[in-house]
């Protein structure tokens, strides 16, 4: 049984302006102790999964489709349980440490909190653990640094304390939401070797968002690609990497900066805009910045074709040649 | 094993800057002096609050004697009236803002935090009340109750907490979509849980900020209701029912007139700049 699984995932949003259909039939599948990245520029609907399957969509937000948790019915589950299996069963981290603690509360209290609500620690033994927590991510000197607030930690240290804060519980799934994004890139590498690091401990899996090719890389077992609310291409990391089959997914490897181009060499960029998510788009959502574009792209949207066992492509494409 | 010290929180930073403002110091010593003699200052004087002193009528103030402030129209002891009405002028103004403040925090956080159809039944309610002429409902109250001190705590309360809960909701609307506030809820705590750890301690700085300017705004409130002849009742007082007795006669006793326009004035005064360092030392930039 697969730890989680995402069968044909919807969600709305209601807009002074319309509906916005921020993900438009996404199914994905993540096993146990397995890494799966996900793709996207901003708006491509990755985070709104994500939040989805938290259960924490915006007040106008609706989700539809099936989210199975270790075989449970995610959706159908009523707030109180789906609160409970948050921070317990599963954990996330955010984009941004600077944010993500509040400025009032010392790190203990923070940590502690989570402890005592899922688990009836005392507040001894929860600080106990909180310490061993901070100790794991690789804070020095943990039980002086868990009396301090979080305005005299640093950005990675923050980041490293958000994570020990999701782990606490040992979660079965951590969500990553851009975990490194507002890190320099040192500290980057360092949270990135850390989750590997924890993962393996653990045996959790992570979903990982990102828009950054090189953290996926490093990370993950296999990719997800979106774009405009949908899966582009999903397949393991290297296969994707190396043999990439939607127009989108070659465009977006193309973008990125590579050693080996001879200096002065220019990026390929995207032309285009992405689509307005406003109203449902007919056809493929790529298709009017993809430069093989056929005339059928725009009608119908193309389905999931399998070119190996593990990898697939949302594509009219190839299909034809 | 000794506990390692603990680190320093946003609150011991504010008060660090509030302690290097030397105008919210001065206030808050001038308002500390004020209050020990409000308390203390009755027991001094060998006058009670409706002693009349008949050999003693508008006599001006003396240092020999026991009248120091002078004496009113009557005869009783200005010192022991002003210092008695500054008891109730300060009690007022604390009563009513911890009463504006429970309700005031409450209604606000959670009406900003739920948010939707309850938000906005919770604002009109409060634009309801707003609606309400503010003297007239006094007036109703004093009518069907008789004049009682509790009554202006209760009347200058429940108009008071109008505002708090309009700041709190703003303040909680913003700091709702906070990634911390998220983050607590990704760790599965309760909606209470959240309001009372993570939403309202961050609210605390504006809040305070407010009631430094609320509790002067109150005293001012009660003055003016005084003034009128709603508020305290003879022979009881206050630092608004003395203001005007002495307006009353002030060009024959203008001291009367003076100490306890003195004590107001000085007590707004330090409400205001106390409330100024706070707002100073509480700035709202993301350490």
């Amino acid at each position: 049984m697969a730890l989680l699984e995402v069968e044909n995932l919807q969600v709305h949003f209601t807009t002074r302006d319309g509906t916005v259909h921020a993900v438009d039939g996404l199914d994905f599948r993540l096993e146990k102790g397995e890494t799966l990245g996900v793709v996207g520029e901003s708006g491509s609907g990755k985070s709104q999964a994500m939040l989805a399957i938290m259960g924490l969509l915006a007040d106008n937000g609706r989700a539809r489709g099936r989210i199975r948790f270790l075989g449970e019915r995610l959706d159908r589950l009523p707030p109180a349980a789906r609160r409970r299996l948050r921070g317990n069963r599963m954990g996330m981290i955010f984009q941004d440490p600077q944010t993500s603690l509040n400025g009032h509360l010392s790190i203990e209290r923070q940590l502690t909190e989570v402890l005592q609500v899922h688990q009836g620690l005392s507040r001894r033994q929860a600080r106990l653990r909180a310490v061993e927590a901070l100790a794991a991510v690789g804070i020095p000197d943990p039980a002086r640094r868990i009396r301090r607030y979080p305005h005299e930690f640093s950005g990675g240290m923050r980041q490293r304390v958000m994570i020990a804060m999701a782990l606490l519980c040992q979660p079965d799934l951590l969500i990553a939401d851009e975990p490194t994004t507002a890190l320099d890139v040192t500290v980057q590498a360092q949270i990135l070797d850390l989750l590997a690091d924890l993962q393996k401990r653990h045996a959790m899996s992570i979903l990982l968002i990102t828009h950054d090719l090189g953290v996926i890389a490093r990370l993950s077992d296999r990719v997800l690609v979106m774009y405009g609310g949908r899966a582009c291409e999903e397949a393991p990391v290297e296969r994707l990497f190396d043999q990439p089959h939607h127009p989108y997914t070659c465009a977006l490897l193309g973008a990125v900066p590579r050693l080996d181009l001879p200096p002065g060499a220019r990026l390929a960029a995207i032309p285009g805009q992405p689509p307005t998510l406003l109203g449902r788009p007919g056809g493929c959502p790529f298709h009017d910045r993809c430069p093989e574009a056929l005339p059928r792209c725009r009608e119908t949207p193309p389905a999931a074709r399998w070119i190996a066992p593990d990898h697939r492509v949302f594509c009219h494409l190839e299909g034809d040649s | 094993m000794t506990t390692p010290p603990p680190g320093r929180s946003l609150w011991n930073d504010a008060r660090h800057r509030l302690l290097r403002n030397r105008a919210a110091v001065a206030a808050l010593v001038v308002l500390g002096l004020i209050v020990v003699l409000v308390i203390a200052g009755p027991w001094l004087s060998p006058w009670q609050l409706d002693d009349i002193d008949w050999d003693h009528i508008s006599t001006p103030p003396a240092l020999e004697g026991s009248h120091w402030f002078g004496t009113d129209a009557v005869g009783r002891d200005l010192f022991v009236r002003t210092l008695h009405g500054g008891r109730i002028s300060l009690l007022v103004g604390l009563v009513a803002t911890a009463v504006s403040l429970v309700i005031g925090v409450t209604w606000g956080a959670v009406a900003g935090y739920l948010g939707g159809r309850i938000d906005s039944l919770m604002m009109r309610i409060v634009d309801v009340l707003y609606a309400m002429p503010f003297l007239f409902f006094v007036i109703l109250l004093m009518v069907f109750f008789g004049r009682d001190i509790l009554l202006i705590f209760v009347a200058i309360g429940a108009v008071n907490w109008l505002d708090m809960a309009r700041i709190v909701r703003g303040q909680t609307l913003s700091l709702r979509r906070r990634e911390f506030v998220e983050a607590a809820v990704v760790g599965g705590q309760s909606t209470a849980r959240i309001l009372l750890r993570h939403i309202v301690p961050n609210l605390l700085g504006v809040v305070a900020v407010y009631v430094t300017l609320t509790i002067p705004q109150v005293i001012l409130v009660e003055s003016f209701l005084s003034f009128l002849g709603l508020g305290v009742q003879e022979p009881a007082t206050s630092w608004g029912a003395l203001v005007n007795e002495g307006a009353q006669d002030m060009e024959s006793a203008p001291w009367s007139l003076l100490f306890p326009a003195g004590f107001l004035a000085a007590t707004l005064f330090c409400f205001n700049f106390i409330g100024d360092g706070l707002r100073d030392a509480l700035d709202p930039r993301d350490r």
